[in-house]
């Protein structure tokens, strides 16, 4: 009887892995066409998703592409930017060691022959207008520690709930004795009330928000899984069979009923979607986490009050996750009201915050901290308000020449005069005031949307350049003096794409630079001792002490990690088309003429923070 | 077409009649060197005129009121004859300085007048703004303006993109520059109106400028910290001053532009010589931000006017004393001052700087800038008592009723004095009827008044209107139980916007006044104040159902929904219960009489208990503050009624 349809342990894991991939593998069994003797079959294959509304009348890559030593080349400038970077943030570009340590030499790599891939990359297939998903899903995919931090929650989730099983088993066995220790009264003290003690606020949203969480987890496991498959059936030009991401999406519409029906949507309306649906899930696991430790402490008064655990999370997170645009504030109960309050410094609390059941990546990955400043231009005495952002906003076409082209949309400075004076509280009166946008913090993981469908629906197609390294425009980099480096800058790891008019149609095609994210210190479990040692109690250590580490690294790296590549490229990540390109030829694609001249403007631009000095 | 027109807002100040201190910041001086007067200009509307001579006895001198916001700048020209005034009202006033009348109104800006300039040789004056335009008026003209002769041309000067905190021109009128948020600093001949030149180099707003006789130099203050002296010949910055720690908003060169004084936010006026900016000294350290400088007669010393009320009068050093030691000390602070105390000192009044309008909304709490709190009575536009410096916060709950009248006036504090906005749109000014009993007004019971009203017929009481005559042939005069102050300043303007007159309640009677008033009232106003028509009364609608504990014979268990009055008291519906409800159940005319004669003896509050969410209700209580404070919401209000008595 299990208690819900979660992966129930590392065992159940790997198992449902296995059943999955076989599962697969049934359901496609022999697609002969997908089955391409080289890159060029797959360009002229002809179109299987017929039903989708808005072909693009040219592919962005309708030739052939070299994964060259080029490529490589083209991409030191990069690397040297990675190398000096701090551990935690990835952009790292393997040197074969990383290969192996997934078992697989590069010398006997069976594909370095004759075709061009290095190593099979796993696709998703449209499931009819559902590249709004795939191109989202492909991002996320190779999002430096995305996936790594995802296996981590939602394993952490299969634990506590395995967890509460037991607690059902023995409470069922005690009778009477365990029921007493809900103090409840009439009602036993079963797994379900357990579960809903852990989400106080449950509801019917919150569990499908797990759900769709888990289901996200799962389609990375699939990809991965394919991959593997193909490495292993011995084949030298096999290549995964296109995956179908139809039951995370079935999952998805249930969190939210705007990606019901077969239209096409807003890939940034999805990204949005699936950080808060994680977050959320974050959020429940720490609830519950806690709640089981003071089960487990035998703390009979503990029903009714906040767990400490959750308090001492709350304090560190809620300032970053006080507010992720409106909706957000609407969700989550518990605000806390100190937004511009900063981490504290100390790495050890952060490691440990970090390695925490239900630490909420996403926050601090996803989030910046914008600070908004009014002048009233009489007394010049300024009021300030600090905001949690995710992804910023930016205007198409301004300062297209500019050096840092988000910077001047980003760091915005307006009047308020004429009709729209502002009331300052020290004059008493209202008076022309200066308002003005600046970032206390910017987040690891910087997402910028260009707003390409301001207003009407009509698109703006005027280029915007995309620099593949941009200067940070946090406040401390921002105000630094001309001749200082920055602290940090921004490397770009993904651009989604959109093809077409209109929001609500067209064509989205995701490009993301896969990097080997397998040789990244995993804090969760290289660093258990210091941790769990920390964290104060014996049942925490027990339940969440982190295997030691084995020889291959954290567990997410065998389950749901994008295999190692041999080589750091570009990925065209066009539903189940999906190959390496040249930086030239990704470059080209984001310049102003491009000679492969396509309808495709970037939409979503994806960065990641690396440190410098 | 009179529905385009914006509507009209009519305000009224509360002060004294006379206010002989400033009661908010003062804004700008002016000093007449023949006649030894001081003007300044303040934040609360009111330019004030003082004696500069020796001693210490009462400097106030006289009063100039017609503003009805800051003040934002004033020029002496005409050699001390008369004064121009420019003000958030968005109007620019033209005085007879000696006697303080104010002698015309220019109309032409759109936005807060935020500066002028003065070319003396050629009694020429500028104005600008936060409109971005600049005019150039001819003092002459403007002073010869008449009733029937009202007409003036202006010249203007176009080109500046964002709003003007700041203007200088050079006594002979060929150099006029401008500094605004655009952050550069704009040049004309005024003589043209030719754009000269654009000098860029502040990185912030531009609020103080000076010109040197000749038009070649320019010394600019920035919000940016920064002093800048430019070169108009050669159309650079020369040198940038950096004295001040935070933004510079008041400049005063000396006469032959060799020494610049200054001042700003960090309080401290400080002396700085021009072509060696390291030799500078700091004067004083004021007690707020330092808003204008100017000279006294003999140049020795500097008056200073801050954001707070007080003005003072501050020794310069000898200018060759100045020498770089303070800079080469590296550490200047406040205990290097050169002077720790003032020559001069005129004290200023307080500024109302928080406000409570009670319960009632008539009375209204407020604490001023020394923490003094006053009492007002809003209704007769009057003080009702000093309290002293007494906890604010403490008072307000003393003076906590439950009692519920909506609101029907606003509160503005931006002048430090009590200036009543009558509402508008969501705020209905004749939303407030209450018993004239209640009120205090009369002894009689069961009348009815609408404060808005009241306060209009008072206001508007000296109108020689010729509607107000009633159908004796008598003359109707104010609201028959009160007036207010005859020094009572009654503004009507643009919503929000605007001033269109201002007059005080006491001078409506004369014929100029009563003409304007009859362009400038608005109907709705007319209609209450000298037609005396009763505005509509406000209707409350609500249910009424038998109390669960009570089993009504009559089984009425129908929802009654009723309106009324929303001032009628609980006494009143428990009336309406006993003869409507419990005691018409007796079809028979002659039992109804009987019944009507025994509760003559007994009061319908005896017999029937009205009930408000289980709560027994005062039968003195009226409805709206049922539904105020105890239903607690505006829809689906419910009574509920329990017959004690049969």
């Amino acid at each position: 009887m299990p208690v819900n349809s979660l992966l129930e342990n590392k065992r159940g894991v790997e198992k449902s892995k296995l059943s999955l991939s076989l599962n697969r593998n049934n359901a496609n069994k022999l697609s002969n066409e997908n089955k391409p003797a080289s890159l060029k079959n797959i360009c002229i294959r002809p179109e299987t998703s017929g039903n989708k509304e808005n072909n693009p009348a040219k592919r962005p890559f309708g030739g052939t592409y070299h994964n060259t030593l080029q490529a490589a080349k083209k991409l030191k400038p990069l690397t040297d930017v990675a190398k000096i970077q701090e551990s935690r943030l990835v952009v790292q570009v393997p040197l074969g060691n990383s290969a192996m340590l997934n078992g697989h030499h590069p010398s006997d790599n069976q594909y370095s022959g004759s075709t061009q891939w290095k190593a099979p990359i796993a696709t998703l297939s449209n499931l009819g207008n559902t590249c709004f998903l795939n191109s989202v899903l492909y991002t996320l995919r190779y999002a430096p520690q995305f996936v790594h931090n995802l296996h981590h929650l939602v394993s952490d989730l299969s634990r506590v709930e395995q967890k509460l099983g037991s607690i059902r088993l023995k409470s069922s066995s005690l009778g009477r004795s365990a029921a007493g220790l809900a103090s409840s009264g009439t009602r036993s003290w079963s797994s379900k009330d357990l579960l809903s003690l852990g989400q106080a606020d449950s509801s019917a949203t919150k569990s499908k928000i797990q759900i769709a969480t888990e289901k996200l987890h799962e389609t990375y496991l699939s990809l991965r899984a394919a991959e593997s498959k193909c490495l292993h059936c011995g084949a030298t030009d096999a290549i995964p069979e296109p995956y179908a991401a139809d039951s995370f999406l079935a999952a998805l519409r249930e969190v939210n009923s705007t990606f019901e029906g077969n239209r096409q949507q807003d890939a940034h309306e999805l990204l949005v979607c699936i950080l808060d649906s994680i977050r959320e899930t974050c959020r429940a696991l720490g609830a519950r986490a806690s709640r089981l430790q003071l089960q487990e402490n035998g703390d009979s008064n503990g029903i009714g009050r906040q767990p400490n655990l959750d308090v001492d999370g709350g304090k560190t997170l809620g300032n970053l996750r006080k507010s992720w645009k409106k909706r957000k504030e609407v969700k989550t109960n518990e605000k806390r009201n100190s937004p511009s309050e900063e981490r504290p410094p100390s790495p050890d609390p952060e490691k440990e915050e970090r390695s925490r059941p239900g630490w909420d990546f996403v926050a601090d990955d996803f989030e910046g901290m914008m600070v908004v400043r009014t002048m009233c231009l009489e007394c010049e005495a300024v009021t300030e308000k600090a905001q949690a952002v995710c992804e910023l906003c930016v205007p198409v076409g301004e300062d297209d020449t500019a050096e840092e082209p988000f910077r001047s949309a980003c760091l915005s400075s307006e009047y308020l005069r004429d009709q729209n004076k502002y009331w300052c509280e020290r004059c008493l009166r209202y008076n022309e005031a200066r308002r003005s946008v600046a970032y206390s913090r910017l987040p690891r993981l910087l997402v910028l949307q260009l707003k390409r469908f301001s207003g009407g629906m009509e698109k703006i197609t005027r280029h915007a350049p995309t620099p593949l390294l941009m200067p940070c425009f946090c406040e401390p980099c921002a105000k630094r003096a001309p001749d200082h480096e920055p602290a940090h800058r921004y490397i770009l790891w993904a651009v989604i794409m959109h093809l077409g008019q209109t929001l609500t149609g067209g064509h989205y095609v995701a490009y993301a630079r896969d990097s080997s994210q397998a040789d990244t210190k995993c804090e969760r479990e290289g660093g258990g001792d210091a941790s769990t040692a920390n964290s104060g109690s014996s049942f925490m250590r027990s339940l969440f002490n982190r295997p030691r580490p084995s020889p291959a690294g954290c567990t997410a790296n065998e389950c749901c990690v994008p295999r190692t590549r041999p080589e750091a490229c570009w990925l065209a990540c066009d539903d189940d088309l999906v190959k390496p390109i040249s930086n030239e030829e990704f470059e080209d694609l984001l310049s102003a003429e491009p000679k492969m001249r396509s309808a495709a403007t970037p939409y979503l631009l994806f960065y990641v923070k690396s440190e410098i000095g | 077409m009179a529905n385009m027109r914006k509507k009209t807002q009519v305000s009224f100040v509360i002060r004294d009649e006379e206010e002989r201190r400033h009661k908010n910041g003062v804004s700008s001086l002016q000093l007449d060197p023949i006649q030894g007067r001081l003007y300044s200009a303040g934040r609360d509307g009111i330019i004030r005129v003082w004696h500069t001579g020796g001693g210490t006895q009462d400097r106030y001198i006289q009063s100039m009121e017609h503003h009805t916001d800051w003040v934002n700048d004033i020029v002496l020209c005409c050699g001390g004859k008369n004064l121009i005034s420019a003000s958030s009202d968005t109007t620019v006033k033209v005085w007879n300085a000696p006697k303080g009348f104010c002698m015309s109104t220019l109309r032409t800006h759109k936005d807060y007048v935020r500066t002028l300039a003065y070319a003396k040789d050629k009694e020429q004056v500028a104005s600008a703004g936060l409109d971005r335009a600049i005019f150039l008026w001819d003092v002459n003209t403007l002073t010869a303006l008449t009733a029937s002769n009202n007409t003036v041309t202006t010249s203007s000067l176009v080109g500046n993109k964002e709003s003007i905190y700041s203007l200088a021109m050079n006594p002979p009128g060929t150099i006029l520059v401008s500094g605004s948020t655009e952050k550069v600093l704009r040049v004309w001949d005024p003589r043209n109106c030719s754009r000269l030149m654009k000098l860029k180099g502040h990185s912030d707003n531009v609020k103080a400028l000076v010109v040197s006789r000749d038009g070649s130099q320019c010394v600019s203050g920035s919000s940016d910290g920064t002093i800048k002296l430019w070169s108009l010949s050669q159309q650079r910055c020369v040198s940038t001053i950096r004295v001040h720690s935070e933004a510079v908003w008041a400049l005063l060169a000396t006469e032959n532009f060799t020494h610049i004084i200054s001042g700003g936010r960090d309080r401290l006026v400080i002396i700085t010589e021009l072509r060696n900016p390291d030799n500078f000294m700091i004067v004083c350290e004021e007690t707020a931000p330092i808003l204008k400088l100017c000279f006294t007669a003999d140049q020795q010393g500097v008056w200073v006017a801050t954001s707070d009320s007080d003005i003072n009068c501050w020794k310069l050093p000898p200018l060759n004393s100045l020498n770089s030691d303070m800079y080469n000390q590296n550490n200047y602070n406040t205990n290097n001052v050169y002077q720790t105390q003032p020559l001069h000192h005129i004290a200023g009044g307080r500024a109302i700087k928080h406000y409570t309008v009670l319960n009632g909304k008539r009375h209204i709490l407020t604490k001023d800038t020394a923490n003094n709190v006053v009492l007002y009575d809003v209704l007769k536009a009057c003080k009702v008592e000093d309290l002293g410096e007494v906890d604010y916060e403490e008072e307000v709950k003393k003076c906590f009723k439950m009692i519920y009248v909506p609101n029907w006036f606003n509160v503005d504090l931006k002048t430090g004095m009590l200036t009543i906005h009558l509402g508008q749109d969501e705020t209905d000014c004749f939303s407030a009827w209450v018993s004239a009993k209640e009120a205090g007004l009369t002894t009689e019971m069961d009348q009815k008044v609408n404060f808005g009203a009241l306060l209009l017929q008072a206001l508007l009481e000296h109108w020689n209107h010729p509607n107000r005559v009633n159908e004796a042939g008598q003359k109707v005069i104010g609201n028959n139980f009160f007036s207010v102050p005859l020094h009572t300043p009654l503004i009507f303007s643009e919503v929000g916007g605007r001033t269109l007159y201002r007059l005080q309640v006491g001078d409506a009677g004369g014929e100029t006044e009563s003409n304007l008033l009859m362009e400038t009232v608005p109907s709705w106003v007319v209609d209450v104040a000298i037609e005396m028509a009763a505005p509509k009364l406000n209707k409350l609608p609500f249910y009424l159902l038998p109390h669960s504990s009570c089993q009504s014979k009559q089984d009425r268990q129908k929802k009654d929904r009723l309106v009324a009055n929303d001032f009628i008291q609980c006494r009143k519906v428990a009336e309406h219960v006993v003869e409507k409800i419990v005691g018409g159940g007796d079809v028979n005319g002659a039992s109804a009489a009987k019944n009507s004669e025994e509760s003559v003896n007994e009061s319908p509050e005896e017999r029937v208990e009205l009930l408000c969410c289980d709560q027994v209700l005062d039968p003195n209580m009226d409805l709206r503050t049922v539904r105020h404070f105890i239903w607690k919401s505006s829809v689906e209000f419910t009574l509920h009624y329990r017959v004690l008595k049969q």
